[in-house]
């Protein structure tokens, strides 16, 4: 008999769940401090197209749960998380919306080629086998004939064509001698978990499960033995037993309100940049008095997520382009290279919600069916969006605030005194999708940046070849606990500047391809 | 939630279906929502939200108004329930509110086509196109792109 505790239920979390049981773990008990989703529910579905309502609306931060100060650049204030990460069954990828590229191989090398960060403990050659597994998990399309970064199977999905509304973009691109491609996406065909899009446009919430959601894996592990999902269950802290063993968990059952301990043979951490570190430190002891694994003061640290800013431009639009595919397609790496690793990379693409006019908004403002065909072929907004890879700095850290949210867990202390990012080169950025639109004839062409939210945040527990860099070690555990293993975005050793589930999942793989039942020692 | 609708509870199913079908005839839309859908979808909205019940039953309540109005023209009292009701500044917010949902059903359920569109947010559209055509236009500089 053995029993791992997982804590999380997102894409992390339930990934690890199916193949510890994979692996012969007798009792696998997943915690989540959050609820029940309904996902893929018609009458939600029907809300949603008539709204824009989401049942998980009400299951992000609030401005009450956290606590932040210092910066994001000069132009933005501090860090506010709300609407970046899901609390519920199923975690924050049921909000996602699939963007699954690879990181680059000069990515992996962050150190070596910039002087900033550390490298990873492995290179792009290594994980490339465990990408295409990834990729199969997750169901992702894309362009098999694309080979930057170079690839050595196909997606399990081809890529479409671009939408009619891409095509002006594309124009521009190759005017200006730009690269681009087909961004990959978990969507279109069926993946190991079962999704199976219908282009339904409505992506924030799919009615079929037409593309990866946290949910998705947690249906068959219900129906295997020795699976257990306990919700409304946050984890107060880690029970130790000695130094280097946890023995393992405490929370609250938030219906009843009664504590509980759980023992367990391994604990995974699966909760996220957030609450990871947070738990760690959360569980200071006489064997860890500063938290677990944070001899070195590292847990919490190099806080990063990338930076966001669009360029939008108005322009004629005779063909009538609007919002067709509805999801992400078209993305330029021109500047995704180690070229421009040292200051800031770009992985730009196109805003694929915009043209968009909406019919029903303008009926009922009154416009008769002549003004809304009018309103079709006026001018109209074209965007580009550009997600920027942030700064390493140590100072810019997750900690424990006062207080507990109303998912029981302790409220999150954001300090980033740190620039999150390079500003002059997010600014030569915007300058370059500036051009793009202008190329495109555009008018009235302005940029601007998102305030930073989370989305991506990564690196709080990052992974190392020692623990002087890092706070856990090549196989995923923690530094100096043998059955205590982080699947999380916490454990990326460095974030570039595409998007990071993939490569999460992709870890996943290997960690379990190289550890096998040594997971459960 | 009874399959049929309960007169108790939906006495206006049928004033709905025709403030609805208004959206089709006037702006000259390809809805093809069935009436059974649209009964559902109301159900539906009632049971996630119980005050739903309430702004149906104002529509319901200021279109028998416009009628009484318009003395039984129906469709003088739908053009003036929707004129009254323009956003910004609807005479009835929570009437606003179900007429503008009702335009973004509309819309989606197959109104969009008739404004020479392919595939909108809302249509179930296709998938796998590996195996089927897009639902949506594509692109032509995208054909050469190897």
């Amino acid at each position: 008999m053995s029993r791992a505790i997982v804590i999380g239920s997102g894409v992390a979390g339930s990934f690890m769940a199916h193949k510890l049981l994979d692996l012969g773990v007798s009792e696998v008990v997943m915690l989540e401090a959050g609820r029940e989703i309904p996902m893929g529910d018609p009458a939600w579905w029907f809300r949603f197209v008539a709204t824009g309502r989401t049942p998980y609306q009400d299951d992000y931060d609030t401005t009450e749960d956290f606590t932040s100060t210092g910066y994001t650049s000069k132009l933005e204030g501090p860090w506010a998380i709300v609407g970046s990460r899901i609390m519920g069954r199923g975690g924050t990828t049921l909000h996602w919306g699939g963007w699954t590229p690879r990181f680059r191989p000069e990515d992996f090398r962050m150190f070596t080629n910039t002087g900033l960060g550390i490298d990873w403990p492995y290179d792009y050659a290594t994980l490339e086998p465990f990408y295409l597994q990834a990729e199969s998990w997750l169901g992702v399309c894309g362009d098999s004939k694309e080979e930057d970064p170079w690839r050595s199977g196909p997606y399990p999905f081809e890529a479409g064509p671009f939408p009619l509304n891409a095509s002006p973009f594309i124009e521009a691109f190759e005017n200006l001698d730009y690269n681009y491609g087909h961004l990959p996406v978990a969507r279109y065909g069926l993946s190991e978990n079962g999704s199976s899009c219908r282009t339904t446009g409505t992506c924030d919430y799919c009615p079929v499960a037409g593309r990866f959601t946290g949910d998705l894996p947690l249906k068959p592990l219900h129906e295997r033995q020795g699976f257990t999902l306990r919700l409304g269950s946050p984890v107060s802290r880690l029970r130790m037993d000695g130094r280097s063993r946890v023995a393992g968990v405490s929370g609250t059952d938030l219906s009843s309100g009664k504590p509980f301990d759980l023992d367990a043979d391994a604990v995974f951490l699966c909760g996220g940049a957030f609450e990871t570190p947070k738990l760690l430190l959360a569980s200071a002891c006489n064997e860890w008095p500063n938290g677990v694994g944070n001899d070195n003061d590292l847990v919490g640290r190099y806080l990063v997520a990338n930076a966001f800013f669009f360029t939008n431009g108005i322009r004629a639009n005779p063909k009538r382009m609007t919002q067709e595919l509805g999801f992400p397609s078209l993305v330029s790496r021109q500047f995704d290279t180690e070229k421009e690793q040292a200051t800031a990379k770009l992985f730009m693409t196109m805003n694929y919600s915009k043209p968009y006019i909406d019919l029903g908004a303008g009926m009922a403002k009154g416009q008769d069916r002549a003004a809304l065909d009018a309103s079709l072929v006026a001018p109209t907004s074209f965007q580009l969006y550009g997600n920027v890879s942030p700064l390493p700095q140590r100072d810019n850290r997750i900690g424990l605030a006062k207080g507990t949210t109303r998912f029981g867990l302790p409220r999150t202390n954001i300090d980033t005194p740190a620039p999150g990012y390079n500003e002059d080169a997010a600014r030569k950025w915007m300058g370059v999708m500036e051009g793009v639109l202008n190329k495109m004839d555009c008018e009235n062409v302005k940029s601007g940046t998102y305030p930073q939210r989370g989305d991506h945040a990564s690196c709080t527990t990052r992974m190392a070849m020692n623990e002087n860099e890092g706070v856990v070690d090549p196989m995923h555990r923690v530094f100096g606990v043998k059955n205590l293993c982080i699947l999380s975005n916490s454990i990326l050793p460095t974030l570039p500047a595409a998007n990071p589930t993939l490569t999460l999942v992709a870890m996943g793989c290997k960690l379990v391809k190289e550890q096998g039942a040594k997971l459960v020692p | 939630m009874p399959d049929k609708p309960s007169p108790a509870e939906f006495p206006a199913f049928e004033s709905l279906w025709v403030i609805f079908s208004y959206i089709t005839a006037n702006w000259k839309t390809d809805c093809d929502m069935p009436q059974a859908q649209f009964n559902q979808a109301l159900k539906w909205q009632v049971g996630l939200d119980k005050a739903y019940s309430a702004y149906y039953g104002a529509t319901v309540t200021a279109f028998a108004l416009q009628l009484k109005r318009h003395k039984g023209d129906v469709n003088a009292a739908l053009k003036a329930l929707y004129s009254d009701n323009e956003q910004p500044n609807p005479a009835e917010p929570d009437v606003a509110k179900v007429l503008g949902e009702f335009m973004q059903w509309n819309a989606a359920f197959g109104g969009f086509r008739a404004f020479g569109y392919q595939n909108y947010p809302g249509w179930m559209g296709n998938g796998n196109f590996e195996k089927e055509p897009p639902p949506y236009r594509v692109a032509p500089e995208a054909e050469n792109h190897e």
